[in-house]
């Protein structure tokens, strides 16, 4: 029975273990130079045991003479992720000048609870090149059209309109309206 | 008809009907062969990569399979190379099959192409995302996740990594511009509505003021009460009364005034 019960814990230990997936996002709409973006880092624990020093490493993708981080590291340690767990860390970075950016590989190295030490790398957004272009700035302007245009030209056209029915209307209605007698 | 005839004809009908029988047994006869031929030309998974697959943007959709039209669905899909020498993945396909028949494609996704070389004992993950369309709202669907990858030699290898029926969802969580423009709709119909019994009501009441008037209103009669006006108004009017007739004819009678 003992023999039995060891060569099934033996059995599950071979089968239990970390195994870490890490994923790379832009959360902001559009890349945009001198402008915050918004970069999430998702790590996720597929495994059955808890994986332990996980540390993120992406220096390479913001090297600091073209970007200014405002928040959150590119390298960053998590002490332990549990079994079935993701973890999301954000990256807030200006890039300084409006340019196309190489991608280079998220690496997390991680240790099972039990094994050794696993590195980790990622490739960033499917299909999209090796680059990521950073727009100008002024350039969004134009795509991003500010609201105030909008209302102004709305104004533009329904003003008038409205202004010369109320003038018509009152016009008429102090010439011609028939004043009651009680 | 003769009892013989009528034999005849049966017979005759009968053995027709088990002539059309056998000629369906050639034709499925020939159905297992074609089947043994397509298995020596399919291609499967590499034993020297470990696949993993785990959902990351609707956060339960690991546990729940369902999906809501319109807000991005986003998997990363682990590579494990544990052979001695080099994969290249080369793209991975997503597709929306007929719940019932997976060989029915609904939607082909685009495929996310990576062409990743993976080392021998490295790790590797992918990602890929995509929207489903409002058009497959309240639909079960089957989504099939196929992961394409080729080793040093050149054989093409093929690992399904999600094969199931997810339900997709309407998004109801969005203030939508139908329901919007309705319930402005639904307002004006009820201010116009209430307008219009106004009015009804008022006509009402009105017709009930006409009926008090014609008790108060004594009709025109010929002669004039002149008793509450000031004898000064009334002696004006007597003068000043309007000429009928041409402006010409009224000047005249000014002139004569």
């Amino acid at each position: 029975m003992k023999v039995m019960l060891l060569v099934f814990a033996l059995l599950a230990s071979v089968d239990a273990s970390a195994r870490v997936l890490v994923g790379k996002s832009l959360i902001s709409k559009y890349p945009v130079a001198e402008q915050e973006n918004v970069f999430e880092y998702q790590i996720v624990n597929i495994g059955d045991t808890p994986a332990s020093n996980v540390e993120l490493s992406d220096e390479a993708s913001f090297p600091t003479d073209q970007f200014k981080i405002l928040s959150g590291s590119p390298k960053i340690k998590f002490a332990t992720i549990p079994p079935n767990e993701t973890v999301f860390h954000h990256v807030i970075v200006i890039p300084l000048i409006a340019q196309s950016v190489l991608d280079r590989d998220v690496i997390v190295d991680y240790t099972d609870s039990e094994t050794g030490k696993i590195a980790r790398v990622s490739t960033n957004w499917f299909s999209k090149g090796r680059f990521t272009d950073f727009f100008n700035k002024s350039v969004m302007a134009k795509v991003n059209r500010s609201t105030s245009s909008h209302v102004l030209s709305f104004a533009a056209l329904t003003v008038p309109l409205t202004l010369c029915s109320m003038i018509f209307y009152y016009r008429s209605k102090s010439r011609y309206s028939v004043k009651q007698h009680n | 008809m003769k009892l013989s005839t009528i034999f005849l004809l049966s017979t005759i009908g009968l053995l027709s009907v088990y002539a059309s029988d056998v000629v369906d047994g050639e034709v499925t006869d020939d159905a297992p062969k074609a089947a043994q031929e397509e298995d020596d030309l399919t291609i499967g998974a590499s034993p020297d990569a470990g696949l993993a697959f785990h959902f990351v943007q609707p956060a339960d959709a690991n546990v729940l399979h369902e999906f809501y039209t319109g807000k991005p669905v986003k998997f990363l899909i682990g590579f494990q190379n544990k052979g001695e020498k080099d994969f290249v993945v080369k793209f991975s396909e997503t597709s929306f099959r007929y719940p019932t028949d997976y060989n029915y494609h609904l939607q082909n996704f685009t495929r996310g192409e990576y062409n990743r070389r993976v080392a021998p004992k490295e790790e590797v993950t992918l990602d890929y995302g995509f929207y489903a369309h409002e058009s497959f709202a309240g639909r079960p669907v089957g989504l099939v996740v196929n992961v394409h990858y080729q080793d040093a030699d050149g054989n093409a290898f093929v690992n399904n990594v999600f094969n199931q029926t997810v339900n997709i969802l309407e998004d109801d969580s969005g203030f939508s511009g139908e329901t919007g423009f309705l319930f402005i709709f639904f307002i004006a119909l009820s201010i116009g509505g209430l307008y219009l019994a106004n009015q009804f009501l008022s006509k009402l009441s009105r017709k009930s003021g006409l009926s008090k008037r014609r008790v108060v209103e004594q009709g025109t009669s010929s002669e004039v009460d002149f008793e509450w006006i000031p004898r000064d108004a009334v002696k004006n009017k007597e003068k000043k009364s309007p000429v009928a007739g041409s402006p010409k004819a009224r000047k005249s009678a000014k002139k004569a005034d």
